[in-house]
Protein backbone atom coordinates (compact mmCIF):
# COMPACT_ATOMS: atom_id res chain seq x y z
CA UNK A 1 0.00 0.00 0.00
CA UNK A 2 1.56 3.31 -1.09
CA UNK A 3 1.36 5.77 1.74
CA UNK A 4 2.32 9.40 1.75
CA UNK A 5 2.22 12.16 4.32
CA UNK A 6 0.55 15.51 3.71
CA UNK A 7 3.03 18.38 3.95
CA UNK A 8 2.95 22.17 4.10
CA UNK A 9 -0.61 22.15 5.46
CA UNK A 10 -1.94 25.68 5.60
CA UNK A 11 -5.22 27.34 6.54
CA UNK A 12 -6.21 30.88 5.73
CA UNK A 13 -9.35 32.98 5.53
CA UNK A 14 -10.63 35.23 2.78
CA UNK A 15 -13.85 36.79 1.54
CA UNK A 16 -15.38 35.93 -1.83
CA UNK A 17 -18.54 37.48 -3.21
CA UNK A 18 -19.15 38.96 0.21
CA UNK A 19 -18.97 35.62 2.04
CA UNK A 20 -16.23 34.67 4.50
CA UNK A 21 -14.45 31.50 3.44
CA UNK A 22 -11.70 29.27 4.76
CA UNK A 23 -9.04 27.88 2.45
CA UNK A 24 -7.09 24.75 3.33
CA UNK A 25 -4.20 23.60 1.16
CA UNK A 26 -1.46 21.03 1.42
CA UNK A 27 0.94 19.00 -0.69
CA UNK A 28 0.75 15.27 -1.34
CA UNK A 29 3.97 14.37 -3.12
CA UNK A 30 3.91 16.38 -6.32
CA UNK A 31 0.18 17.14 -6.07
CA UNK A 32 -1.25 20.19 -4.35
CA UNK A 33 -4.75 19.96 -2.92
CA UNK A 34 -6.99 22.85 -1.91
CA UNK A 35 -10.47 22.98 -0.46
CA UNK A 36 -12.71 25.85 0.39
CA UNK A 37 -15.40 25.95 3.03
CA UNK A 38 -17.87 28.60 4.02
CA UNK A 39 -16.91 29.79 7.49
CA UNK A 40 -20.48 29.68 8.69
CA UNK A 41 -21.58 26.93 8.92
CA UNK A 42 -18.37 25.26 7.71
CA UNK A 43 -19.46 23.20 4.70
CA UNK A 44 -16.96 22.36 1.98
CA UNK A 45 -18.05 24.13 -1.20
CA UNK A 46 -15.18 23.61 -3.63
CA UNK A 47 -12.01 21.62 -4.13
CA UNK A 48 -9.08 22.00 -6.49
CA UNK A 49 -5.84 20.33 -7.46
CA UNK A 50 -2.71 21.65 -9.14
CA UNK A 51 1.06 21.52 -9.49
CA UNK A 52 1.46 24.38 -7.03
CA UNK A 53 -0.45 25.75 -4.05
CA UNK A 54 -1.48 28.77 -6.12
CA UNK A 55 -2.80 26.59 -8.92
CA UNK A 56 -4.79 24.35 -6.58
CA UNK A 57 -6.23 27.31 -4.69
CA UNK A 58 -6.99 29.15 -7.93
CA UNK A 59 -8.93 26.17 -9.24
CA UNK A 60 -10.91 25.82 -6.02
CA UNK A 61 -11.52 29.56 -5.77
CA UNK A 62 -12.95 29.71 -9.29
CA UNK A 63 -15.50 27.04 -8.39
CA UNK A 64 -16.26 28.63 -5.04
CA UNK A 65 -16.78 32.05 -6.62
CA UNK A 66 -19.41 30.65 -8.99
CA UNK A 67 -21.27 28.91 -6.20
CA UNK A 68 -21.10 31.81 -3.75
CA UNK A 69 -22.26 34.30 -6.37
CA UNK A 70 -25.53 32.43 -6.66
CA UNK A 71 -26.28 32.54 -2.93
CA UNK A 72 -29.16 34.88 -2.24
CA UNK A 73 -29.55 37.04 0.83
CA UNK A 74 -33.28 37.17 1.33
CA UNK A 75 -33.15 40.53 3.09
CA UNK A 76 -31.24 41.91 0.11
CA UNK A 77 -33.74 40.34 -2.26
CA UNK A 78 -36.60 42.17 -0.54
CA UNK A 79 -34.64 45.42 -0.63
CA UNK A 80 -33.83 44.84 -4.31
CA UNK A 81 -37.52 44.32 -5.03
CA UNK A 82 -38.48 47.49 -3.18
CA UNK A 83 -35.78 49.39 -5.08
CA UNK A 84 -37.05 48.02 -8.39
CA UNK A 85 -40.61 49.06 -7.55
CA UNK A 86 -39.38 52.53 -6.61
CA UNK A 87 -37.45 52.86 -9.86
CA UNK A 88 -40.39 51.59 -11.91
CA UNK A 89 -42.66 54.05 -10.14
CA UNK A 90 -40.26 56.87 -10.94
CA UNK A 91 -40.03 55.79 -14.56
CA UNK A 92 -43.81 55.70 -14.89
CA UNK A 93 -44.19 59.12 -13.27
CA UNK A 94 -41.65 60.77 -15.57
CA UNK A 95 -43.12 59.09 -18.64
CA UNK A 96 -46.57 60.48 -17.93
CA UNK A 97 -47.14 63.98 -19.34
CA UNK A 98 -48.45 66.72 -17.03
CA UNK A 99 -51.84 66.56 -18.76
CA UNK A 100 -52.05 62.87 -17.88
CA UNK A 101 -51.27 61.60 -21.32
CA UNK A 102 -48.49 59.11 -21.93
CA UNK A 103 -45.32 60.10 -23.68
CA UNK A 104 -45.39 57.99 -26.84
CA UNK A 105 -42.04 59.14 -28.16
CA UNK B 1 -15.36 15.47 34.35
CA UNK B 2 -15.14 13.21 31.33
CA UNK B 3 -17.78 12.67 28.71
CA UNK B 4 -20.79 10.55 29.60
CA UNK B 5 -19.80 7.90 27.04
CA UNK B 6 -16.12 8.47 26.23
CA UNK B 7 -15.93 5.08 24.52
CA UNK B 8 -17.65 6.45 21.40
CA UNK B 9 -14.87 8.90 20.67
CA UNK B 10 -11.34 8.05 19.56
CA UNK B 11 -8.39 10.32 18.92
CA UNK B 12 -6.39 10.31 15.69
CA UNK B 13 -3.48 8.76 17.59
CA UNK B 14 -5.70 5.79 18.57
CA UNK B 15 -6.73 5.29 14.94
CA UNK B 16 -3.09 5.45 13.82
CA UNK B 17 -2.27 2.66 16.27
CA UNK B 18 -5.14 0.46 15.05
CA UNK B 19 -4.81 0.76 11.27
CA UNK B 20 -3.84 -2.90 11.00
CA UNK B 21 -6.23 -4.16 13.67
CA UNK B 22 -8.51 -6.73 11.99
CA UNK B 23 -11.26 -6.02 14.52
CA UNK B 24 -11.36 -2.36 13.51
CA UNK B 25 -12.77 -0.96 10.28
CA UNK B 26 -12.27 2.71 9.43
CA UNK B 27 -14.85 4.37 7.19
CA UNK B 28 -14.72 7.86 5.68
CA UNK B 29 -18.25 9.15 5.12
CA UNK B 30 -19.16 12.23 3.18
CA UNK B 31 -21.77 13.78 0.96
CA UNK B 32 -19.52 12.92 -1.95
CA UNK B 33 -16.34 10.92 -2.05
CA UNK B 34 -14.10 13.41 -3.85
CA UNK B 35 -12.07 13.98 -0.72
CA UNK B 36 -11.74 10.23 -0.20
CA UNK B 37 -10.52 9.87 -3.78
CA UNK B 38 -7.86 12.54 -3.21
CA UNK B 39 -6.41 10.59 -0.30
CA UNK B 40 -7.67 8.93 2.85
CA UNK B 41 -6.64 7.16 6.01
CA UNK B 42 -4.83 3.95 4.96
CA UNK B 43 -7.24 1.05 4.92
CA UNK B 44 -10.31 3.26 5.20
CA UNK B 45 -13.38 2.58 3.12
CA UNK B 46 -15.26 5.45 1.49
CA UNK B 47 -19.01 5.68 1.83
CA UNK B 48 -21.05 8.14 -0.14
CA UNK B 49 -23.82 9.55 2.05
CA UNK B 50 -26.24 10.17 -0.80
CA UNK B 51 -25.77 6.84 -2.54
CA UNK B 52 -25.04 4.41 0.25
CA UNK B 53 -26.81 5.72 3.34
CA UNK B 54 -29.85 7.44 1.85
CA UNK B 55 -32.81 6.24 -0.13
CA UNK B 56 -33.20 9.34 -2.27
CA UNK B 57 -36.33 7.98 -3.95
CA UNK B 58 -38.46 8.09 -0.82
CA UNK B 59 -36.16 10.44 1.12
CA UNK B 60 -35.30 8.09 3.93
CA UNK B 61 -32.40 6.24 5.40
CA UNK B 62 -31.57 3.07 3.49
CA UNK B 63 -33.78 0.11 4.36
CA UNK B 64 -32.51 -2.66 6.58
CA UNK B 65 -31.60 -5.08 3.77
CA UNK B 66 -29.55 -2.49 1.90
CA UNK B 67 -27.79 -1.48 5.10
CA UNK B 68 -26.95 -5.13 5.74
CA UNK B 69 -25.51 -5.45 2.24
CA UNK B 70 -23.37 -2.33 2.72
CA UNK B 71 -21.98 -3.54 6.03
CA UNK B 72 -21.37 -7.06 4.72
CA UNK B 73 -19.65 -5.85 1.55
CA UNK B 74 -17.46 -3.60 3.72
CA UNK B 75 -16.27 -6.60 5.68
CA UNK B 76 -18.01 -5.35 8.78
CA UNK B 77 -19.42 -7.98 11.08
CA UNK B 78 -21.72 -7.40 14.02
CA UNK B 79 -18.73 -7.48 16.36
CA UNK B 80 -16.51 -5.14 14.33
CA UNK B 81 -15.41 -1.84 15.84
CA UNK B 82 -16.27 0.80 13.25
CA UNK B 83 -14.48 4.14 13.27
CA UNK B 84 -16.20 6.86 11.26
CA UNK B 85 -14.66 10.12 10.17
CA UNK B 86 -15.06 12.59 7.36
CA UNK B 87 -14.63 15.98 5.88
CA UNK B 88 -17.24 18.64 6.58
CA UNK B 89 -16.31 18.51 10.26
CA UNK B 90 -17.53 14.94 10.71
CA UNK B 91 -21.15 15.89 9.97
CA UNK B 92 -21.82 12.95 7.68
CA UNK B 93 -19.69 10.67 9.83
CA UNK B 94 -22.03 11.44 12.72
CA UNK B 95 -24.97 10.70 10.43
CA UNK B 96 -23.33 7.34 9.71
CA UNK B 97 -22.98 6.64 13.42
CA UNK B 98 -26.60 7.66 14.02
CA UNK B 99 -27.79 5.36 11.25
CA UNK B 100 -25.67 2.47 12.53
CA UNK B 101 -27.24 2.97 15.94
CA UNK B 102 -30.72 2.89 14.37
CA UNK B 103 -29.82 -0.53 12.98
CA UNK B 104 -28.29 -1.64 16.26
CA UNK B 105 -24.55 -1.71 15.59
CA UNK B 106 -22.90 -2.06 18.98
CA UNK B 107 -19.47 -0.52 18.58
CA UNK B 108 -19.17 2.53 16.36
CA UNK B 109 -16.99 5.51 17.27
CA UNK B 110 -16.16 8.92 15.86
CA UNK B 111 -12.58 10.02 15.14
CA UNK B 112 -12.28 13.30 17.00
CA UNK B 113 -11.40 16.19 14.67
CA UNK B 114 -12.15 14.19 11.54
CA UNK B 115 -10.27 14.28 8.28
CA UNK B 116 -8.89 17.78 8.79
CA UNK B 117 -7.12 16.91 12.00
CA UNK B 118 -5.58 13.77 10.49
CA UNK B 119 -4.18 15.78 7.57
CA UNK B 120 -3.06 18.69 9.71
CA UNK B 121 -1.08 16.32 11.90
CA UNK B 122 0.73 15.04 8.82
CA UNK B 123 -0.44 11.47 9.31
CA UNK B 124 -0.13 9.00 6.42
CA UNK B 125 -2.74 8.81 3.69
CA UNK B 126 -3.19 6.77 0.55
CA UNK B 127 -5.21 6.63 -2.63
CA UNK B 128 -5.36 2.84 -2.54
CA UNK B 129 -8.85 1.44 -2.22
CA UNK B 130 -9.06 -1.11 0.55
CA UNK B 131 -10.78 -4.46 -0.04
CA UNK B 132 -11.92 -6.75 2.72
CA UNK B 133 -13.47 -10.20 2.71
CA UNK B 134 -17.24 -9.94 2.85
CA UNK B 135 -18.93 -10.48 6.18
CA UNK B 136 -22.42 -11.68 7.00
CA UNK B 137 -23.98 -8.72 8.74
CA UNK B 138 -27.37 -8.91 10.41
CA UNK B 139 -28.98 -5.61 11.38
CA UNK B 140 -31.52 -5.19 14.15
CA UNK B 141 -35.00 -3.92 13.48
CA UNK B 142 -34.69 -0.14 13.18
CA UNK B 143 -34.77 1.74 16.47
CA UNK B 144 -36.56 4.97 15.69
CA UNK B 145 -36.45 6.19 19.27
CA UNK B 146 -33.45 8.29 18.21
CA UNK B 147 -35.19 9.75 15.17
CA UNK B 148 -37.98 12.31 14.98
CA UNK B 149 -40.50 12.50 12.19
CA UNK B 150 -42.67 15.47 11.30
CA UNK B 151 -45.65 14.61 13.57
CA UNK B 152 -43.41 14.56 16.65
CA UNK B 153 -41.90 17.89 15.73
CA UNK B 154 -45.32 19.41 15.15
CA UNK B 155 -46.40 18.19 18.58
CA UNK B 156 -43.25 19.57 20.15
CA UNK B 157 -43.80 22.92 18.48
CA UNK B 158 -47.45 23.15 19.50
CA UNK B 159 -47.29 21.69 23.01
CA UNK B 160 -43.72 22.65 23.88
CA UNK B 161 -43.22 19.01 24.82
CA UNK B 162 -39.58 18.96 23.73
CA UNK B 163 -36.75 21.41 23.33
CA UNK B 164 -36.17 22.16 19.67
CA UNK B 165 -32.56 22.89 18.79
CA UNK B 166 -31.80 24.53 15.46
CA UNK B 167 -28.13 23.83 14.76
CA UNK B 168 -27.85 25.75 11.48
CA UNK B 169 -25.94 28.99 11.07
CA UNK B 170 -27.43 32.22 12.44
CA UNK B 171 -28.18 33.39 8.89
CA UNK B 172 -30.21 30.28 8.11
CA UNK B 173 -32.00 30.47 11.46
CA UNK B 174 -32.99 34.09 10.97
CA UNK B 175 -34.16 33.52 7.41
CA UNK B 176 -31.56 35.77 5.83
CA UNK B 177 -30.36 32.86 3.70
CA UNK B 178 -32.09 29.66 2.63
CA UNK B 179 -28.97 27.49 2.53
CA UNK B 180 -25.35 27.71 3.63
CA UNK B 181 -23.41 30.03 1.30
CA UNK B 182 -22.42 28.17 -1.85
CA UNK B 183 -24.86 25.30 -1.39
CA UNK B 184 -28.19 24.75 -3.17
CA UNK B 185 -31.37 26.09 -1.66
CA UNK B 186 -33.69 23.26 -0.67
CA UNK B 187 -36.65 25.18 0.72
CA UNK B 188 -38.98 27.97 -0.23
CA UNK B 189 -38.97 29.88 3.05
CA UNK B 190 -36.33 31.08 5.43
CA UNK B 191 -36.58 31.06 9.21
CA UNK B 192 -36.97 28.46 11.90
CA UNK B 193 -39.50 26.31 13.73
CA UNK B 194 -41.26 28.56 16.26
CA UNK B 195 -39.69 28.25 19.67
CA UNK B 196 -36.51 26.57 18.46
CA UNK B 197 -33.29 27.62 20.13
CA UNK B 198 -30.39 28.60 17.91
CA UNK B 199 -27.30 26.62 18.91
CA UNK B 200 -25.11 26.24 15.80
CA UNK B 201 -23.35 22.87 15.66
CA UNK B 202 -19.91 24.50 15.58
CA UNK B 203 -20.28 25.91 19.09
CA UNK B 204 -19.72 22.35 20.31
CA UNK B 205 -16.25 22.27 18.78
CA UNK B 206 -12.89 23.87 19.39
CA UNK B 207 -10.91 25.61 16.66
CA UNK B 208 -9.33 22.34 15.52
CA UNK B 209 -12.71 20.65 15.10
CA UNK B 210 -12.41 18.47 18.19
CA UNK B 211 -15.23 18.45 20.71
CA UNK B 212 -15.20 20.88 23.60
CA UNK B 213 -14.96 19.60 27.15
CA UNK B 214 -17.93 18.15 29.02
CA UNK B 215 -18.11 21.26 31.20
CA UNK B 216 -18.08 23.64 28.24
CA UNK B 217 -20.71 21.63 26.39
CA UNK B 218 -22.94 21.45 29.46
CA UNK B 219 -22.68 25.19 29.93
CA UNK B 220 -23.41 25.81 26.26
CA UNK B 221 -26.65 23.82 26.08
CA UNK B 222 -27.91 24.56 29.59
CA UNK B 223 -27.48 28.30 28.97
CA UNK B 224 -30.12 27.89 26.25
CA UNK B 225 -32.45 25.83 28.42
CA UNK B 226 -31.53 22.53 26.77
CA UNK B 227 -31.13 20.11 29.64
CA UNK B 228 -31.12 16.37 30.29
CA UNK B 229 -34.48 16.59 32.05
CA UNK B 230 -36.43 17.36 28.89
CA UNK B 231 -36.70 15.57 25.51
CA UNK B 232 -34.65 17.31 22.83
CA UNK B 233 -35.10 17.36 19.06
CA UNK B 234 -32.20 18.59 16.94
CA UNK B 235 -32.63 19.70 13.36
CA UNK B 236 -30.73 21.51 10.62
CA UNK B 237 -31.30 21.60 6.85
CA UNK B 238 -31.03 17.93 5.83
CA UNK B 239 -30.21 16.24 9.13
CA UNK B 240 -26.45 15.81 8.93
CA UNK B 241 -25.37 18.74 11.13
CA UNK B 242 -28.08 17.81 13.60
CA UNK B 243 -26.74 14.27 13.81
CA UNK B 244 -23.49 15.89 14.98
CA UNK B 245 -25.40 17.70 17.74
CA UNK B 246 -27.42 14.56 18.47
CA UNK B 247 -24.08 12.79 19.02
CA UNK B 248 -22.87 15.52 21.38
CA UNK B 249 -26.03 15.55 23.46
CA UNK B 250 -26.47 11.77 23.54
CA UNK B 251 -22.93 10.51 24.01
CA UNK B 252 -20.81 13.37 25.28
CA UNK B 253 -23.36 14.89 27.66
CA UNK B 254 -25.41 11.73 28.21
CA UNK B 255 -28.86 13.23 27.69
CA UNK B 256 -31.33 10.32 27.76
CA UNK B 257 -33.90 11.47 25.23
CA UNK B 258 -32.49 13.14 22.14
CA UNK B 259 -33.67 12.65 18.58
CA UNK B 260 -32.47 13.79 15.20
CA UNK B 261 -35.17 15.27 12.96
CA UNK B 262 -33.57 14.48 9.61
CA UNK B 263 -36.52 15.88 7.67
CA UNK B 264 -35.21 19.15 9.09
CA UNK B 265 -35.73 22.56 7.52
CA UNK B 266 -35.95 21.06 4.03
CA UNK B 267 -39.20 19.47 5.16
CA UNK B 268 -40.55 22.08 7.57
CA UNK B 269 -39.58 25.07 5.44
CA UNK B 270 -41.54 23.70 2.48
CA UNK B 271 -44.57 22.55 4.41
CA UNK B 272 -47.89 24.18 3.54
CA UNK B 273 -49.31 26.08 6.52
CA UNK B 274 -46.47 25.19 8.85
CA UNK B 275 -45.80 28.15 11.15
CA UNK B 276 -42.37 29.69 11.07
CA UNK B 277 -40.52 32.44 12.82
CA UNK B 278 -37.91 34.70 11.31
CA UNK B 279 -35.27 36.90 12.85
CA UNK B 280 -32.47 36.23 15.28
CA UNK B 281 -33.92 35.80 18.78
CA UNK B 282 -33.60 32.23 20.13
Amino acid sequence: MAEIRPEEYKERNDTVEGWPIGIVSYRLGDRWIAKIHNVSPGAVIARGEGRSRAEAEGSALARARTRLASTRRMRDAVQDLKQSVKQLDGTLRTSIKPDGGRDRS
Amino acid sequence: MSYAHPEVLVETSWVAEHLDDPKVRVVEIDVDTTAYDEAHVPGALGWNWSKELCDTHVRDIVPQDKFERLMSASGIGNDTTVIVYGDNNNWFACWGLWQMKIYGHADVRVMNGGRNKWLKEGRPVTTDIAKYPAAAYKASEPDFSIRSFLPEVMTAEQKKSAALVDVRSPGEYSGEILAPPGLPETCQRGGHVPGAKSIPWGLACAEDGTFKSFEDLKKLYESKGVTASRPTIAYCRIGERSSHTWFVLTYLLGYPNVTNYDGSWTEWGNLVRAPIETGAGG
